[in-house]
Parts: C-alpha cells; sequence; structure tokens
C-alpha cells in the first residue's frame, strides 16, 4: 500500500514537472504571437521612437523570441520571474503575496460546492424520481449553465444592494474576523455553487448506479437498513468517479477565479493574470500561467492520491495491469 | 508690446488665483473622515513626470503633489507652488517666485533646485520620460537663488503654463527620496509636498493617502484619508456606490448615469470637457487616400444622432479639433461638415467610389467605440457603403493601427487639455503619432508656428485656420464631445468637479 502509494506519487510529479515546462514554452510563444506589445502600452499614444527602442532593449524584448525563452528559463532555475514590464514589481513576490488569497478563495469555494454538491446529490438520489429529485436536477441545469460572473452579479445585486447583507466589493487581509470573511462569501458562493451543481449530477448519477450493483444487494439482504447501507456501502463507492472530477473542477475553479476576482476586487492572481494579458505583461503573464499550472497539476495529484486511498484496487506503475 | 500682453496675461491669472475655489459653504467644515473613491483601473506608477498620469492615476497624483501652478474652478491657471511668476525677454524666459517654508514628506526642504531637479528629470533622455517631446522647447532650467528658478525657453511658449498641468500634472518629487529610491523605486512609493501622502498600495485593491500634518496650507486638508479602490467592473462599481461603500467615482460609463440619478444619496455632476471620440481615416491607403472619399464619408455621417445613440441625450455632435470648452480656439461657426447624404454620394460618383467597402476598427479600451463603429455602420449603409466592422483588443488596436498604421478606418477616443495645442501637437510630418498620416505643409507649418504666438488674436486665428485645414483633410476629425461626469454621495462637500484628470482634495470635506 505505502510502496504503491509512493511510486504513484513519484510518476505523478514527474510527469507534472514536465507537463509544467511545455505549458510554460506555449505560452510563452503564444502570447509573442498575438499582436501588441507592453512597451507601447507603456509608452502611450505619444511616445518617441528612441525611447520606445530604449525600452524595448531594457526588457531584453529586442532579442530573437528562442533568445528571450533561454534567458527566461536559464533564470527560472534561479528562482527568478524577471519583473513586471508595467510596475516594475518583481513577478515572484507579487504572486507570493497574491497565491494565499486565491487559494483561500478556492478553499473557500470548495467548502461551498463539495457539501453542497455532494449533499445535494445523494439527497437527489435517494429520492429518485420524486418532485425532490427533478426540482433539484432543474436546480443544477441553471448552475451548469450560468456563468460565475452572472451567477456574481446576481448575488451581488441581491445581497448587497437590496438587502445590504454583505459587502459588494473590497477585501482586507486575512484574520480570523468577520469583517475578513464577510468579503468573501459573496465570491465563493459566485465561484462555488457553478460547481455545486456539476457534483451534485454526478454524485446522483453515481449513487443511481452503485445502487444497482449486487453488493447493495447483499448488504439489504443482510438486514443493514436502507440508510446504514447507503452511507456505510453505497457513499463511499460512489464517490470514485466524482472525485475524478472534483480534480477537474479545481482547473474550473482557477479558471473561474480570474473571472471572480476581477468582479469582487479580491487581489488574488487571477485578476493579476488578466491585467497582464491585457496589457501584454509578458513576464507576469508566464509567472501567472506557472501558478495556475502548479495549482491545478498539485491539485490533481491529490486526486490521484485519493483515488489510490479510495479504491485500493488502484494502482499506477507497474502492477496496474494486474488490477 | 507682445511682453506687456503676456505680463498681463500672467497678472490677471494670478488675481484670479487669489481667491481659493470655495464650494458648497452654506455649512462649517469639518475636520476628520475617510474619503472612498473608486477607481476602474489601477496606476502603474504614481511618478508624476515618468508616466502619462491619465484616468485615475492623474486624481492620485495631484493630491500627493503640488505643480508650480494649478487650476481654478473654471480651469483657469492660479498660483500653487509659485506664488507668482514674470515673463521675460520676450516671453522667452519665464521666472517663478516659490512659496517659501514647504517641505515634502520625508521632511526636506522644497526650493528651486528641486524644481529644476524635476524638470532635469523630465527632460533627461535616459529617463524616458513621456513628457520630454512636450517640454522641447525648454532650453535650460537655472536656480536664480532659493526662492526662484528661471525656464529658459527656445521660443516665447505661451502653452507653457497649461504643459505644467497637463494630465495629473507636473508635481515636483523630492529630489532626495529619488535618488533614494531610484526611478522604480519611487514609482511605488512617491514622495512630494502635497496635502496627502501616500500610507498604503496594495495592488489590485486600494491605494491609501494621509493626510499630511505639514500641508503648506494651515489646518488642511479637512480629511484624514483618501482611500481609491481598485474596482474594474462596472457592476460592482456601481452598486458600491449605491450602496455607500463608496463616495466618489469619477468619469463612470454614461449608460450607467440614469440609474445612479434615481439614487437619492447620491448627487451626479456632468460638464462639457477635453475629450472626443475621433474618427480616423488612413490618408495613406486607398480607399482614403482620396481626400474626396474622405470628406464624403465624414458628409454621411449624421453625428448628433451618432452622440445621442450612444452617450445619451444632450450630447453635441462635433466635427472640430478642438473641444468648445477650448472657448478661445474653438470657432463659433466650425469649419465642419454638415450632414448632407446627398452631397456625399455625389462626390463619391465622382471618385469612381459608388460601391465602397471599407473595414473600421474600434478598440476595447472603451465600449463605446465599438457602439459608434455599429452606428456609422448603419449610417453609411444608407448611401450604398459597405463597412466590416471589427473590434480588435486594445493591445491589439495600438499594434496594428498606432503602430503599423496598417488600417483603412477607425473609431478612437482621445483626451486634449484647456491647451489648445495638446490636441493638434501631433501633426507635424514624422511624428510617429500622425497615424493617420496627414500629409499638407500648410497644417504641418501652422502647428508648430501656433505654440509660439503670444498675440491672443493672431493665435486664435492660426488655431481657426488649423481646424479649417483639418476639416479640409478629413482624416482626424471628432465625431462627438464626450462629457466628464463624477458621482458623489450627498456627504461629500467641497468637491469641484474639474472635467479633467486631476482632482484637489484640499478642500473636501464630510458632513455627518
Amino acid at each position: 500500500m505505502r510502496n504503491a502509494l509512493f511510486l504513484t506519487a513519484l510518476s505523478r510529479i514527474a510527469t507534472a514537472v514536465a507537463t509544467l515546462l511545455v505549458v510554460a514554452a506555449v505560452v510563452f510563444f503564444l502570447m509573442r504571437l498575438i499582436p501588441g506589445d507592453p512597451v507601447l502600452n507603456w509608452l502611450g499614444s505619444n511616445y518617441d521612437k528612441a525611447d520606445y527602442d530604449r525600452l524595448k532593449a531594457f526588457y531584453g524584448l529586442d532579442l530573437p523570441v528562442g533568445q528571450q525563452f533561454f534567458v527566461w528559463v536559464q533564470r527560472l532555475f534561479q528562482g527568478d520571474l524577471g519583473s513586471s514590464v508595467l510596475t516594475n514589481l518583481s513577478v515572484v513576490e507579487e504572486l507570493l503575496r497574491r497565491i494565499p488569497v486565491t487559494v483561500e478563495l478556492i478553499v473557500l469555494a470548495l467548502l461551498v460546492a463539495l457539501p453542497v454538491g455532494i449533499g445535494a446529490g445523494i439527497w437527489a438520489a435517494w429520492r429518485y424520481g420524486r418532485p425532490t429529485d427533478h426540482a433539484l436536477l432543474t436546480a443544477t441545469l441553471l448552475g451548469i449553465s450560468l456563468p460565475e460572473f452572472f451567477v456574481g452579479a446576481l448575488l451581488m445585486l441581491a445581497f448587497s444592494l437590496e438587502w445590504r447583507l454583505l459587502p459588494a466589493t473590497g477585501f482586507s487581509r486575512f484574520a480570523w474576523s468577520w469583517e475578513h470573511f464577510s468579503h468573501l462569501v459573496l465570491p465563493a458562493l459566485a465561484l462555488g455553487l457553478p460547481r455545486a451543481a456539476v457534483i451534485c449530477r454526478l454524485m446522483r448519477g453515481s449513487l443511481l448506479e452503485v445502487f444497482g450493483r449486487p453488493f447493495i444487494r447483499a448488504s439489504l439482504a443482510k438486514g443493514l437498513s436502507r440508510k446504514a447501507t447507503l452511507f456505510v456501502h453505497a457513499v463511499r463507492n460512489a464517490l470514485i468517479p466524482v472525485v475524478t472530477v472534483i480534480g477537474l473542477q479545481i482547473g474550473y475553479l482557477v479558471a473561474g477565479a480570474v473571472v471572480v476576482e476581477k468582479l469582487f476586487v479580491i487581489p488574488g492572481v487571477g485578476a493579476y493574470g488578466l491585467n497582464a494579458v491585457f496589457a501584454r505583461d509578458y513576464p507576469s503573464v508566464q509567472g501567472f500561467i506557472l501558478v495556475v499550472a502548479t495549482i491545478f497539476l498539485v491539485a490533481n495529484v491529490i486526486v490521484d492520491l485519493l483515488y489510490v486511498w479510495l479504491d485500493p484496487r488502484i494502482r499506477i506503475g507497474p502492477r496496474t495491469a494486474a488490477a | 508690446m507682445l511682453k506687456r500682453t503676456f505680463v498681463m496675461l500672467a497678472m490677471t491669472l494670478s488675481l484670479a488665483g487669489s481667491v481659493w475655489p470655495v464650494a458648497a459653504q452654506q455649512a462649517q467644515p469639518r475636520s476628520g473622515g475617510v474619503l472612498r473613491v473608486g477607481i476602474q483601473s489601477e496606476p502603474r506608477s504614481l511618478d508624476p513626470l515618468l508616466v502619462i498620469t491619465d484616468g485615475a492615476t492623474g486624481h492620485i497624483v495631484s493630491s500627493i503633489f503640488n505643480t508650480l501652478v494649478k487650476y481654478d474652478a473654471k480651469m483657469q491657471i492660479v498660483p500653487d507652488l509659485a506664488t507668482s511668476w514674470k515673463v521675460e525677454n520676450d516671453g522667452k524666459a519665464v521666472d517663478f517666485f516659490l512659496r517659501k517654508g514647504v517641505k515634502f514628506h520625508d521632511g526636506t526642504d522644497f526650493d528651486a533646485a528641486a524644481v529644476k531637479f524635476a524638470f532635469d528629470r523630465i527632460l533627461d533622455p535616459a529617463n524616458s520620460s513621456p513628457y520630454r517631446t512636450f517640454f522641447k522647447p525648454v532650453e535650460q532650467v537655472v536656480v536664480i537663488n532659493p526662492g526662484t528658478v528661471r525656464f529658459v525657453l527656445a521660443n516665447a511658449w505661451p502653452g507653457f503654463f497649461y504643459q505644467l498641468v497637463y494630465v495629473g500634472g507636473m508635481g515636483i518629487p523630492s529630489p532626495t527620496a529619488v535618488k533614494a529610491l531610484g526611478n522604480a523605486g519611487f514609482a511605488r512609493k512617491p514622495v512630494g509636498t502635497g496635502p496627502f501622502q501616500l500610507s498604503d498600495w496594495q495592488s489590485g485593491d486600494k491605494i491609501v493617502l494621509t493626510k499630511n500634518p505639514n500641508y503648506f496650507r494651515a489646518k488642511m486638508p479637512y480629511l484624514d484619508r483618501v482611500e481609491f479602490k481598485v474596482i474594474p467592473d462596472s457592476t460592482a462599481l456601481t452598486t458600491s456606490l449605491r450602496t455607500g461603500q463608496l463616495d466618489l467615482v469619477r468619469d463612470i460609463p454614461t449608460q450607467l448615469l440614469p440609474l445612479l440619478e434615481k439614487e437619492q444619496s447620491l448627487v451626479p455632476s456632468v460638464k462639457n470637457a477635453y475629450s472626443f471620440d475621433w474618427f480616423a481615416l488612413n490618408a495613406a491607403k486607398p480607399p482614403f487616400n482620396d481626400v474626396r472619399v474622405r470628406q464624403a464619408i465624414n458628409m454621411a455621417i449624421d453625428r448628433d444622432a451618432l452622440g445621442v445613440a450612444v452617450y445619451g441625450k444632450g450630447t453635441r455632435g462635433s466635427s472640430s479639433q478642438i473641444a468648445s470648452a477650448n472657448s478661445f480656439a474653438h470657432p463659433k461657426k466650425l469649419p465642419t461638415f454638415t450632414y448632407d447624404p446627398e452631397k456625399a454620394k455625389k462626390l463619391l460618383a465622382d471618385a469612381g467610389k459608388s460601391n465602397l467597402k471599407f473595414t473600421l476598427y474600434s478598440s476595447t479600451v472603451k465600449p463605446q467605440l465599438a457602439q459608434e463603429a455599429t452606428v456609422i455602420q448603419a449610417q453609411l449603409a444608407k448611401i450604398g457603403v459597405t463597412v466590416d466592422h471589427q473590434v480588435l483588443e486594445h493591445q491589439a488596436w495600438l499594434a496594428r493601427v498606432l503602430k503599423e498604421r496598417n488600417f483603412e478606418a477607425s473609431t478612437v477616443g482621445g483626451t486634449g487639455g484647456p491647451e489648445p495645442n495638446s490636441y493638434v501637437m501631433f501633426w507635424t510630418k514624422d511624428n510617429p503619432v500622425n497615424f493617420v498620416s496627414l500629409n499638407n505643409q500648410e497644417l504641418f507649418d501652422l502647428v508648430p508656428k501656433a505654440q509660439g504666438v503670444i498675440n491672443e488674436a493672431e493665435r486664435k486665428k492660426i488655431y481657426h485656420r488649423i481646424q479649417e485645414l483639418g476639416a479640409q483633410e478629413a482624416a482626424w476629425m471628432a465625431l462627438m464631445e464626450v462629457p466628464s461626469n463624477a458621482v458623489m454621495s450627498n456627504k461629500v462637500k467641497g468637491y469641484v468637479h474639474l472635467p479633467y484628470n486631476v482632482s484637489y482634495f484640499d478642500d473636501v470635506w464630510l458632513a455627518p
């Protein structure tokens, strides 16, 4: 068991690092293919040709693109992501300051998405075919169809403007206080609810599938109550496909965070990346992509390891075929 | 004679300035409180000399820094760090007499050497200041004594005073702080003499200014703090304003104004400003290398209807190049196009372009530019012209239209200023910003000339002629004047809405 976990982890991490480098390279060249240029953005409309050339050389943007990439990778291995063309601030420092904010938002969104999604999924499956099931299915269809920025704007209009319960925007540094969390309730809901809808549908489907399996019948025949069967046997088995999807959902959460952070003005990684792309701030975009890809990969490695825990039959490595 | 006119002009200006703008004085001003201002984009730097302080940046730097001269409520030049000035040598030298006892936020003294340091910093090519081209006529800045500084100019330059307060203004930085922090450091930790000093800058969140206890105006400012909150999303911005999380927002997208006007706790203000949306036709490429085609297309646009459609009722179409707020340079009877689709059709037929097709770009920098393009598309369809409208993301627009000049037509947003030259200064042959490729020798001669003429009547004549030529060329024409707005809570008192990228918060106070 332990050996399997270790092997799984090792192979996953190796793939993750390779993936990261490929992602970084693709984004590096793609960014330079999009029209636009950070120096022009910096100088504004009334620029002097000599200033333009000087700044371009200063940021190393006059070098051939291949060479620029080489320089970037070289610095990356020294832990240096360069500094923003826009603000001159160190990309590493800016990202380190913002990563905890985004991670907190994503964790809070997961705290919304997982209990709500899994809970509602179990409930719908339990009440299969009855009005509760239909109502939940309709609600989740809405949840899946509505994008985060729309849900966010609705929440803002209801909770901030109509009922004046929660602040619309604003942010305060981390603290165990209502002041801090009050600013994150709406963003976490906007980010988490659409994900909850997806998880709910999956959980419901997966449970219904498990209900038909022989071991459920066996357990009921043993005299175990329906409730006990559900929670002791069915849910754990039904969770396996759901966990896979939760890994993917974390990817959506990172993407959604870009929009939600912009809407609710949360100084996280997402808002930073979005601004950087609009300003063609190449070093910041590179740093942003690296962080997002890392969060995504780390989440997926965790999910892979969770499988092994949930279902010991799953192995990764040479013994997979046997299992 | 010339010299006397200029001195008299300067005297009138300084007299006007002896009365500070005092607004809404029914109640007694109260000290204390925090003013929360919503801004839609975050400044990339708060160094007023090394970045163009447009948008929100101007409103922030004008509170941290003082300029030699500033605006009063009527946008006239009045003293600030200079208490008076004298124009000498036929306008080729200006002596500023500086306010005494002023200290920078870091405790160092403000004096003539600091003024020289500031302008040398703009003029030094190593600093790549975007204002260097604006200050080309400045040959030298000389310290006469700690209280007097002289600007030696290559030629007489009546627009000089306005250039000192261009956009957010040429704020005078603490030389000690600039030397200690370097340019990059100073951009994040600006040190000036203004009523407020920077105390916190949380990127992506807010910029906090706190009261300068040693401000040269005794017992001022009233406010303890001004917080600028970065809220890019319009829904979030208006909601924050309506729920009282914000006290003031400048230049909100106009389509949101009716919504805010209904709110009882909010006071909106709309003023004629120095901004236009423009219509640019590339005179270097077919089909618009034919002046008849350019004129025809301009004639076929109903600008008043366009203005109302995009910015709401009361918006005036314009086909000038200088805003009507610049009253002296703006002729009553404009050398303009009247909407005349029939004549436009005839002109196109003469040019052999009856079935004209072209691509019209708009940038995403503000949504109105795309709306305008759509309306123009519909209006031109009426005379048989087919317009393919394409929206370009702003950076792509900058690269394609401004830099590569690879376009046929585009809508463009742009701001001038109280000095008419700011609208036309790039109309010179090799200017990188002459992206429509205007090519008219008389225009190229007149633009630099207008800058140096002191006699107002003569100057006026030249600017009228420039606009006449501009209309004839029809490559760079205004579509409508874009009004400036401010929406504030009814608790905010003493805020003077200047229709420009500048705010003076000294006199602002909050009612209980």
